[in-house]
C-alpha cells in the first residue's frame, strides 16, 4: 500500500500572531494508506478537526501552522494557496457534519451539482448541459439517491438529512479524489441513515481505492468503517493502531475509559466506569500528560514531562503506565 | 393537592398515558389554500410503574419529545387522558398545574439553553423554591446547598455563572433545579446527548443514583439504544407518532419482535470490532410526518410488508401472552398461527 497523506509533527495555534497565539493541535504524527479508511476519535476540543483543516489549509487566518503535511511529494502546509486550491475538491475533498449548512439554500441541486463537477473535473469544464446532467445523475446513482432525474430539480429544504449528505457525497465524487476527509458525517442523522452512509463510504473506500479520514466521537463508528483507528485527546494522538487491535487491547488508559464508558448493546448489565473530572480547557493545560489529572495509573513522571509516543509493530501509545495485554481482561480493581 | 384525601392502590401506576394525541394544525385556510394538520403523536398509550424507568426510543420526528411536553401540558393534548397518581391531568386549573409541576419535572437536552445566564449556580436552585414558597430563605440556601452537593458540584462552584461550567457541570445544575423540589416523576429528554462520550456516563451513574436517593420515576427519552438498554426498565419505540412495540428492555433486546425495532437494533454500531452482527439495512427515509404513508407507517421501509399493511393501521397487540405489545400485522398474524 502507498502512503496518500503523512502527518509529520503538525502543530497548530490559533491567535493574531505567532507569540500569541494558543497551541491545540501539539505535535501529530500518522498517515493514511490508500484504500484504507482512518478513523479519528476524540472528544470535542481534542483537535480532530483542527488536524484535518490545517492539512487542508482551511483552518482560517489566524492558525499558525508548522510541522510537514505530505501529500505527492509535497508539503501542504508550505503549499502557496493557488496551488492547494487546486488540490482541494479534485484531490483532497472534505464533508461535514451538517451537509444544510454545506449546501447553498437558494440553488437547485442541479446548479449546485453542475458548479461541483465543472470545479472538479476539468473534462467538464466546458462540457454541454446533457453531458453535466448525465455525469450529474451518475454520481447522485453511485451515492444511492433514488430518482436521481426528478432530485436534481430539488432545492436543498425538500432534502432529507441523509439524502442532503449523500448529495454532497456525490459533489465530493465528482473530482474522484485520492483523500477524503469526513467531519463527522453522521452525526446529524438518524441511526438507520447513519448505516447506510456508513455502509456507502465503506464501499466507495473499498470499490475506488479512497483513503479516508473519518472524524468522529463515537467508538461505535469507528469499529465497524474503520481500519485503523487514532485516538485523540488534548491536541495529541494518545493511541494508534488497527482497529480490533486497539479495541481489544486498548493501551492507554484514555482509550481503555472512553471504552468502559459507554453502555454496550451486548452486554446490558455491564456496570459503566465513568471517566472523573473533565477535559482540561486549552488555556490551562497540565504541565505533563494532558490525561494525568483524570488518570487512575498517574504518577509523578507523568506530571513532569509528556510522555513520548512509542510506536512498535503498527501500535502506538503516547503514556509512561501503558496498559499491559493481560492486565485489561483483568479487574478495573487493581488500577485504581 | 391533598395526599391524605386521595386512595391509592399500591399497584396502580404513577403516571398513565392513554390514547394520548396532539395535533398541530398548519396553514392558513381559506384564500391561502387548506388548513391542514400534522399529528405529532397519534393515540399514544403507556404507563410508568411507581420507582421504574420508562425509555422512549425513536429517530427524529418519531414524536418523542411531543409525547413528553403534552404529560407536562407544554402543549396541551389533542385528546386522550394523562393521569398521574390517580388524578386526571386534563381536570386542573392551571392554579392546580403550578402545584402539579412540583411532582413532574422536565430535564432538556440542552442545559445552557435551560439555565438563566445572568443567574449562579445557587441562585438557579433556590428559584424553584423561591417560586413554590417553601422555606425562609436559610432553609432554602441550605437545601440548595445539599442537593448540589448530592450531584456533584462542590461548593467553588456555586457562585459561577452557566457560561463558566462545562457542559457535564451545566446538566448537574439541571438536574438540582428539577429535584430541588421533590418530583416524584422526572422527565429527562436527550439528558446526555449534548455532552462528550465520558461525561455522559459520569451523568447516566449520577441519574442512577438519584433515582434510588429521591425515590424517582423517570421517563427517559432517547435516540440512544444502548443508553436506553442499558438503564430502562420498559421502553417504548415510536415512529412518526405511534408506538410500534412496547415492552420490558431486556425482552426488547433479546428477541425485538416489530421491523422497525429489529431494524434500529441492528443499526446501532457496536464497539466491538470482531464482533460481526447482521445490519438489518432499511431502505429508504423516514417519512414525511405531514405527509404520512397510508396503512402502517412503516410499510414502505418495511422487508415484511403484506398488501394489509398498506391499508390499515395495525393495532398495538400484546404476543405471546406477555407485556410485549407490537403493532405489526405480520407478527401478530403469526403469532395467532401458531
Amino acid at each position: 500500500m502507498s502512503t496518500i497523506l503523512d502527518f509529520i509533527d503538525l502543530k497548530v495555534a490559533f491567535g493574531p500572531s505567532q507569540p500569541l497565539a494558543l497551541p491545540v493541535v501539539h505535535g501529530v504524527d500518522f498517515s493514511v494508506e490508500a484504500g484504507e479508511i482512518m478513523g479519528l476519535v476524540g472528544e470535542s476540543g481534542s483537535g480532530k478537526s483542527v488536524t484535518c483543516l490545517a492539512a487542508l489549509n482551511l483552518a482560517g487566518p489566524q492558525a499558525h501552522i508548522s510541522g510537514k503535511v505530505r501529500f505527492d511529494g509535497k508539503n501542504l502546509v508550505t503549499l502557496p494557496e493557488r496551488e492547494m486550491s487546486k488540490l482541494r475538491g479534485r484531490e483532497l475533498a472534505m464533508i461535514f457534519q451538517d451537509p444544510m449548512s454545506s449546501l447553498n439554500p437558494v440553488k437547485t441541486l442541479r446548479s449546485q451539482m453542475f458548479e461541483a463537477i465543472k470545479l472538479n473535473n476539468p473534462a467538464f469544464l466546458n462540457a454541454r448541459r446533457r453531458a453535466l446532467t448525465a455525469e450529474a445523475i451518475r454520481l447522485l446513482e453511485e451515492v444511492g439517491i433514488p430518482e436521481p432525474i426528478t432530485r436534481l430539480s430539488a432545492y436543498p429544504h425538500q432534502l432529507s438529512g441523509g439524502m442532503s449528505q449523500r448529495a454532497m457525497i456525490a459533489m465530493m465524487l465528482a473530482g474522484s479524489p485520492t483523500l477524503l476527509i469526513a467531519d463527522e458525517p453522521t452525526t446529524a442523522l438518524d441511526v438507520t441513515i447513519q448505516a447506510q452512509i456508513l455502509r456507502l463510504l465503506r464501499g466507495l473506500s473499498d470499490e475506488r481505492g479512497m483513503a479516508i479520514i473519518l472524524i468522529t466521537h463515537d467508538l461505535g463508528v469507528i469499529a465497524e468503517t474503520c481500519d485503523r483507528v487514532a485516538v485523540m485527546y488534548c491536541g495529541r494522538i494518545v493511541e494508534i493502531g488497527d482497529v480490533a487491535s486497539v479495541f481489544s487491547s486498548p493501551a492507554h488508559p484514555y482509550t481503555r475509559g472512553l471504552l468502559k464508558s459507554r453502555p454496550r448493546l451486548d452486554q446490558g448489565d455491564l456496570q459503566l466506569t465513568p471517566i472523573g473530572g473533565t477535559v482540561p480547557s486549552p488555556y490551562d493545560l497540565p504541565s505533563g500528560c494532558a490525561f494525568a489529572p483524570r488518570c487512575s495509573k498517574v504518577s509523578e513522571t507523568c506530571a513532569e514531562a509528556v510522555p513520548p509516543f512509542n510506536i512498535a509493530d503498527d501500535r502506538g501509545v503516547a503514556c509512561f503506565h501503558p496498559v499491559e495485554a493481560a492486565e485489561t481482561d483483568d479487574a478495573e480493581g487493581a488500577a485504581q | 393537592m391533598n395526599s391524605q384525601l386521595r386512595s391509592v392502590e399500591p399497584l396502580e401506576p404513577l403516571l398513565s398515558v392513554r390514547n394520548l394525541r396532539l395535533t398541530f394544525r398548519y396553514g392558513f385556510g381559506g384564500w391561502f389554500g387548506n388548513r391542514r394538520h400534522v399529528h405529532a403523536v397519534d393515540g399514544v398509550s403507556f404507563d410508568v410503574a411507581r420507582g421504574e424507568v420508562l425509555g422512549i426510543v425513536g429517530e427524529s420526528s418519531s414524536g418523542k419529545s411531543s409525547v413528553a411536553k403534552s404529560i407536562l401540558n407544554i402543549h396541551p393534548p389533542s385528546s386522550g387522558q394523562v393521569v398521574f397518581d390517580g388524578e386526571d391531568l386534563d381536570t386542573l386549573s392551571s392554579h392546580e398545574w403550578r402545584d402539579m409541576r412540583r411532582e413532574i419535572q422536565y430535564v432538556f437536552q440542552d442545559p445552557l439553553g435551560a439555565l438563566d445566564p445572568r443567574m449562579t449556580v445557587l441562585d438557579q436552585v433556590i428559584e424553584p423554591l423561591t417560586i413554590h414558597s417553601i422555606g425562609n430563605t436559610i432553609e432554602r440556601r441550605r437545601q440548595a446547598h445539599d442537593l448540589l452537593g448530592a450531584v456533584g458540584l462542590m461548593t467553588e462552584s456555586h457562585g459561577k455563572y452557566p457560561h463558566e461550567l462545562s457542559g457535564g457541570q451545566r446538566q448537574r445544575v439541571v438536574l438540582a433545579r428539577a429535584l430541588i423540589l421533590k418530583p416524584r416523576l422526572l422527565i429527562c429528554d436527550e439528558p446526555v446527548s449534548a455532552l462528550d462520550v465520558s461525561i455522559q456516563a459520569q451523568v447516566i451513574q449520577l441519574l442512577e443514583e438519584l433515582k434510588k436517593t429521591f425515590d424517582l420515576s423517570i421517563v427517559f427519552i432517547s435516540h440512544d439504544l444502548s443508553l436506553i438498554r442499558y438503564f430502562c426498565d420498559t421502553m417504548v419505540v415510536m415512529y412518526l407518532g405511534r408506538i410500534v412495540e412496547s415492552g420490558s428492555t431486556a425482552e426488547i433486546f433479546a428477541n425485538p419482535r416489530h421491523p422497525y425495532t429489529q431494524a434500529l437494533i441492528s443499526a446501532i454500531p457496536v464497539a466491538e470490532p470482531g464482533l460481526k452482527h447482521d445490519v438489518i439495512a432499511l431502505q429508504g427515509e423516514p417519512p414525511n410526518p405531514f405527509n404520512p404513508p397510508t396503512g402502517c407507517h412503516f410499510h414502505p421501509r418495511c422487508r415484511l410488508q403484506e398488501t394489509i399493511c398498506r391499508s390499515v393501521y395495525p393495532d398495538l397487540e400484546p404476543v405471546d401472552g406477555s407485556a410485549l405489545r407490537v403493532a405489526c400485522h405480520v407478527v401478530t398474524s403469526r403469532h395467532q398461527d401458531q
